[in-house]
């Protein structure tokens, strides 16, 4: 998921109501009824989720708040803290899939009793249609892709079910989603109202019961599916429905969500649905939200968003701590998933030395300090993948003779002519750093005699340089712009930066992309480099910002990532993703800048929350009021 | 006879300019009665429309300093026009007293009927309905010889010719049957033959209503065919007042002389250019000592003692109620008028 | 006078019809691909082309208007399938940014701009013209001094520093006024019409501050020239008061061509005043507008220019017609 459209998701319950509920709603309540429940959680946010309609959530935030509230999915993550927030277990399904065939079918058995908010089962073939959906591509936009890279089911063949259905159109779908166990798609007996479902894959894919906890799995009644207008109106299947829509998403009152009386706890046996009522009010005023939560006037609300850069200094210290105890207990300060970096665009940035020498030239320690420092922005990067991925991740290896690259580059080269000889002599001042690993890249690139480094090199060195692509100019922005061209300058690199506040994504994901370098986040989807490293440098990959086909080393890169997907093993797969890093700084693909950090605050009267690991988000299944009669809407 | 209608006494009127104070009106007296119809002739700026505005009280008060008298012999009872009240001289504007403008096109609204403001005239001095007045109004406008009254009465000013304009204005001016009639230059803005059947409508209107009738104009002609008495006026003076045939056939004051002189005659001998009066009027803010007219009269070396230049002369009676504002003596006068007229031939 | 009507009626429509395809090949030809904008990631270019078809952007530009067109009449179908859905007549296209159909933001945009023009055109006529009209008549007294100065100063200060300075003044520091900011969002003047006046106090003030400005310095002037006319002096010579002289007679001809300002202006205000709107948070025409302009979402865009064009071009017809009955002089052009 991509690391800069986050929102966090308050769940605020609205007190007013009554408990008084009937039986549907006796069995959604916790069994252990203690003084948790109830109560009304109000969620303040400054944007405005771009989707409801589960084929098309892809922000963390947004997956974890609905999928905890609104939306079952097949698997989902254990609603513990810490690291086993990352294991999986059944949701709709009976337990986390049975893989045969190495990997490459899976099948899931559904639970009794799962059902929509009008009462209607959940049958197999709500499961099949809502991930139909997902190939209805023109229609079903912004979600996860998994479905169409990994099934059977060729999205060059098969349109989504918006189109008139053909004969041959769903035998294309029935090939990659299969009513019945695969010993009945043999004997191609079908069972639509039953409760299997069968999954074929074009590869071996052992993490595939990861990506069924993807909100594209869950599932979608055909008669209640109207395509675009889903979003506006999609059928719960979890504790909460939605009651209230906005009439004007450009200026929306609020959303609401109510308990679900067709929703059964028994047949779920994980979601404890605490508040009685979640109001979430978007698009507010930024500075109206940070004095509220920093004044704890909305003592039971969640705040989804950071504190502006501003008004940070008021709650946490240079260190990364509180200032004050009144913000014990409310606040967390703690690693998010995502990873940021700088993408040079192969296409035409050809020239591997001096890719090198800005990698080294970089003074990351300015930046960070720009962002926070690392108390509060995190650490320094050093490829795609962050340390938190376990086994996933190995530290990546760096021309260490020329240095340590890590911290602040400093130093410089000055040039002086002696008068008399006419003689230019350079002095080099390593400085802190990897300045002198910078300086001698630099070099090698000018020596290079490649066309593509001849020309990469005039162009950086020319008086307007590189072009660098950016999205909103603010005075942040220009802060760091400055850093930069104090960097490059100093190894005599010249770029222009090119501001454009809006579509910065279809920009710089377009093959027509023509600007050098941008930067990028990304954060994986489940806990897996698989959710990584081939979405950001395999020629699929949905996140592929450098283009890397166009290096003439990628094929090295491509047989890695087939070997690793070739292997149902787990820790063999963790082998090939860490030399698949490592490739991918050798070739200097990505300037690495930081694994970040966020800060988080919310009200007092909020209890049990952390921060769920899978998705460095609230915790919105364990959240309660502690006093259910205070309210904040 | 009873007293005459309007009585203007010493009128003065003068203008406060940034340049200085213009005197437009230095010292007019006249009067007009019923049935009777005064002339009042000269060149543009002597002062002619600022006297007959200041009749009808229609100056501003702000911008004008207006003195004297000018005495308006009403059955309700005489009123100076001067120094009555604004409401008192209301009254009288429009009833008593009325005017006819020279542009018809402009002077009347263009947004409302020509029945409508005929009637306005009407229902402002008349407590009748809306109705009646336009009645009355429509009679006028027959009477005025319009034709299809009733249906051009919602007619508006644009949709009328401009002689029927003029008609209009003649009926808007006569529809509370008033004593006196102002009529400044009212053929001025029509064509020749317009011109006539106007003059002949008011001549009508005169025999009909018998009301007084001062017409200011600079067409001799148009004095010729109305005008019973005629009074010249230069530099915001009278300089000479008559009978009509008087001052066509005897005029005794040089610019009157001049005046008349330089109208071309069909009987006469043809000649190479038509004859002016040489010069330009006075400066009205600096008025040149002496007599108005000296710088452009031929004749005051005639004056002994270098009158013409110290001092203006009075308005004397030069026989039959022959006034003249001249030094010159009246033999002199006399020689200098015919040999002027009779240089074309004797009229007499 | 009805023939004129029908005449003027049948030019509004002529030029309404080539203003609609002029605003559409404008859209058309700005570098924007309307269909690239629909899908945020993922966006691969066969998704592209399948959104371009499935939004009609690949047929031929005459064609897609003429289907724009049509919807004003007969609605407009989208999607195929499960997913069609229709915008019902007169449909101005549908936003996929939004995911309304753009009549549905309009009509709920509307509202507040209209209430924003009109009070403010009765604010300014009423203040203005009041104003020119009592400068007039006490022409180089206090009073005229007073209104000249107001005039100099309303029409040198641009509308949107009045509005932030009177936002700031009495709204934000002395409280007397609500504003719309702090998010608790607009009060609709069916359930709270005393809380919707008291915010719309100070928008209608910076509108109608700077624009009584313009028409206190054109009522006056005309009040001074029409008073030197011919047919006002008549008037006086017929014995009417002044006061019925200044009203049935002077005001008449001198405000007649005011009604064309007046009525352009208020074709204007509908359009949506982008500033006060933006600055005092209305959820108008115009801060739709502005919003829509910085998400490029083209169909709001495209429908609000068109709206505006033809407000101004009805507005044009109307206020021919309104002259020709103030004025007769008119009537059979």
């Amino acid at each position: 998921m991509s690391g800069t459209t986050r929102r966090t998701r308050i769940a605020a319950l609205a007190a007013a109501g009554a408990l008084v509920l009937g039986t549907g709603l006796a069995s959604a309540l916790p069994a252990s009824a203690d003084s948790k429940a109830g109560g009304t959680l109000t969620i303040a946010e400054i944007s405005t989720p771009d989707h409801w309609d589960p084929q098309r959530i892809y922000t963390g935030e947004d997956l974890a708040m609905m999928g905890t509230f609104l939306f079952r999915s097949l698997t989902q993550y254990k609603a513990v803290s810490g690291a086993q927030g990352n294991e999986i277990q059944g949701d709709l399904a009976t337990n986390t899939g049975v893989p045969t065939n190495l990997a490459k079918t899976w099948t899931f058995t559904l639970k009794d009793g799962a059902k929509f908010q009008d009462g209607s089962a959940v049958t197999c073939a709500d499961v099949k249609y809502a991930v139909s959906r997902v190939f209805a591509q023109d229609t079903i936009t912004d979600g996860p892709a998994y479905p169409l890279t990994m099934l059977v089911t060729s999205y060059a063949k098969y349109f989504g079910p918006y189109v008139a259905q053909t004969a041959a159109s769903t035998a294309e779908l029935d090939k990659g989603i299969w009513c019945g166990t695969p010993a009945n798609q043999k004997a191609k007996k079908q069972y639509p109202t039953g409760n299997v479902i069968t999954f074929n894959l074009i590869r071996s894919v052992a993490d595939f019961n990861y990506s069924t906890t993807l909100l594209s799995y869950s599932p979608v009644q055909k008669s209640k599916d109207s395509g675009e207008g889903y979003d506006r109106a999609p059928q719960a299947t979890g504790p909460y429905k939605i009651t209230h829509y906005p009439e004007d998403i450009e200026a929306p009152d609020y959303f609401e969500f109510s308990r679900n009386s067709a929703y059964s706890a028994a047949s779920d046996g994980s979601r404890n649905a605490y508040p009685d009522k979640i109001i979430i009010k978007t698009n507010q005023d930024p500075n109206v939200l940070d004095n509220a939560f920093i004044g704890d006037t909305s003592s039971s609300s969640l705040y989804l968003g950071a504190l502006q850069v501003a008004n940070r200094g008021r709650v946490w210290s240079s260190a990364g701590t509180p200032v004050n105890d009144s913000f014990n207990g409310r606040v967390y300060n703690a690693y998010d998933p995502y990873v940021s970096y700088v993408a040079f665009n192969l296409k035409q940035f050809n020239c591997l030395p001096l890719r090198k020498a800005m990698l080294y030239a970089l003074d990351r320690k300015a930046l960070l300090d720009l962002s926070g420092g690392p108390g509060l922005a995190g650490d320094y990067g050093d490829g795609a993948v962050k340390p938190s991925m376990g086994a996933d991740y190995a530290p990546v290896k760096f021309d260490s003779s020329f240095g340590d690259f890590s911290g602040a580059t400093t130093g410089s080269a000055t040039v002086t002519t002696d008068p008399k000889t006419k003689k230019t002599t350079t002095t080099i001042d390593p400085g802190a750093g990897s300045f002198k690993a910078a300086y001698t890249w630099m070099q090698t690139a000018k020596a290079d005699k490649s066309a593509e480094c001849k020309a990469a090199v005039a162009k950086a060195t020319s008086a307007s340089g590189l072009t660098y692509e950016r999205s909103r100019e603010t005075a942040s922005a220009r802060l760091a712009v400055a850093v930069w061209k104090s960097s490059l300058g100093k190894i005599g690199i010249n770029f222009t930066p090119r501001y454009n506040a809006t579509g910065y994504y279809p920009r710089v994901l377009s093959t027509s992309w023509d600007a050098d370098f941008g930067g990028a986040g990304w954060g994986p989807d489940w806990a897996n480099a698989s959710t990584v490293l081939p979405e950001l440098f395999g020629k699929d990959g949905g996140f592929n910002v450098n283009k890397t086909w166009y290096d003439k080393k990628y094929s090295s890169f491509a047989s890695l990532l087939k070997s690793a997907n070739g292997t149902t093993d787990r820790a063999t797969q963790s082998s090939f993703w860490i030399k698949m890093n490592q490739f991918a700084m050798d070739q200097a693909w990505i300037i690495p800048t930081f694994f970040t950090k966020t800060q988080r605050i919310w009200g007092s009267n909020i209890g049990g929350n952390y921060q769920w690991a899978p998705y460095g988000s609230y915790a919105y299944n364990d959240i309660y009021l502690k006093d259910t009669t205070k309210s904040d809407s | 006879m009873s007293s005459p209608y309007l009585q203007v006494e010493d009128l003065r009127v003068a203008f406060p300019t940034p340049d200085g104070m213009v005197n437009a009106v230095n010292g007019v007296s006249f009067s007009v009665d019923k049935n009777q119809t005064l002339a009042i002739v000269g060149e543009s700026g002597c002062g002619k429309s600022v006297t007959s505005m200041a009749i009808m009280g229609l100056h501003n008060a702000r911008s004008a300093k207006i003195s004297g008298k000018v005495l308006v012999n009403d059955p309700a009872g005489t009123v100076d026009i001067v120094s009555a009240p604004e409401a008192t001289v209301r009254s009288l504007r429009g009833r008593a007293v009325s005017m006819i403008f020279q542009d018809p096109m402009s002077s009347l609204h263009p947004f409302y009927t020509v029945g409508n403001q005929v009637a306005e005239a009407y229902l402002i001095h008349n407590k009748v309905s809306k109705e009646e007045a336009f009645e009355r109004a429509v009679t006028l406008l027959e009477r005025v010889g319009i034709p299809e009254a009733r249906r051009r009465a919602s007619n508006f000013p644009h949709e009328f010719s401009g002689g029927m304009r003029q008609r209009a204005m003649i009926a808007m001016a006569l529809v509370n049957n008033p004593a006196l009639v102002i009529a400044d230059e009212p053929t001025t803005a029509l064509d020749v033959t317009v011109q006539a059947q106007i003059i002949g409508l008011l001549k009508d209107l005169q025999q009909e209503f018998g009301m007084a009738i001062i017409i200011i104009t600079h067409d001799l002609g148009v004095v010729a065919d109305i005008a019973d008495d005629v009074a010249v006026m230069y530099a915001g003076r009278v300089v000479e007042k008559a009978d009509v045939r008087e001052v066509f056939y005897r005029p005794q004051m040089p610019y009157s002389v001049g005046l008349l002189s330089s109208v071309p005659r069909l009987d006469g001998v043809r000649e190479d250019r038509l004859r002016t009066i040489p010069g330009q009027p006075p400066s009205l803010i600096n008025l040149p000592t002496g007599c108005s007219f000296r710088a452009r009269c031929a004749h005051s070396e005639l004056v002994a003692g270098g009158a013409c230049a110290s001092t203006m002369p009075e308005l004397t009676d030069a026989g039959a109620g022959h006034l003249v504002r001249c030094h010159l003596d009246p033999a002199t006068r006399a020689r200098v008028s015919s040999e002027a007229l009779n240089r074309e031939g004797a009229h007499s | 006078m009805l023939p004129f009507i029908l005449r003027r009626t049948a030019y509004m429509l002529v030029i309404l019809l080539l203003a609609s395809f002029a605003v559409y090949l404008i859209f058309a030809a700005l570098p924007f691909d309307p269909a690239a904008l629909t899908c945020g990631k993922n966006c691969t270019p066969q998704v592209i082309a399948a959104n371009r078809h499935r939004l009609g952007y690949d047929l031929p530009l005459v064609e897609q208007y003429w289907k724009f067109i049509q919807g004003l009449w007969a609605g407009r179908d989208y999607g195929t399938g499960q997913a069609a859905f229709t915008c019902p007549a007169p449909s101005l296209g549908y936003s996929f940014r939004a995911k309304s159909c753009v009549t549905d933001m309009v009509l709920r945009a509307f509202p507040a701009t209209l209430g924003l023009a009109i009070g403010a055109e009765i604010l300014f006529l009423t203040l203005g013209i009041g104003l020119g009209v009592l400068a007039a008549r006490k022409r180089g007294k206090l009073a005229d001094r007073g209104a000249t100065v107001f005039v100099l100063m309303a029409t040198s200060l641009p509308s949107f520093f009045v509005g932030l300075l009177l936002l700031l003044i009495f709204s934000i520091r002395l409280g007397w006024f609500p504003n719309s900011l702090s998010g608790l969002g607009f009060p609709s003047i069916t359930q709270e019409p005393w809380q919707w006046f008291k915010i719309m106090v100070l928008p209608w003030a910076t509108l109608g501050l700077v624009s009584a400005a313009i028409y206190t310095r054109y009522s006056r002037a005309q009040v001074l020239e029409i008073g030197t006319e011919d047919f006002v002096r008549t008037a006086r010579a017929k014995g009417i008061s002044e006061k019925v002289v200044l009203r049935k007679h002077i005001l008449r001809a001198a405000l007649a061509p005011l009604i064309t300002l007046a009525a352009l202006d208020f074709a204007g205000l509908l359009g949506g005043a982008v500033f006060t709107e933006s600055i005092f948070g209305l959820p108008g025409m115009g801060r739709l507008a502005i919003n829509s302009i910085n998400n490029i979402d083209l169909p709001v865009v495209t429908a609000l220019t068109l709206i505006a064009a033809a407000i101004v071009i009805v507005a044009n017809m109307v206020v021919d017609i309104m002259y020709a009955v103030v004025d007769p002089r008119v009537r059979n052009v």
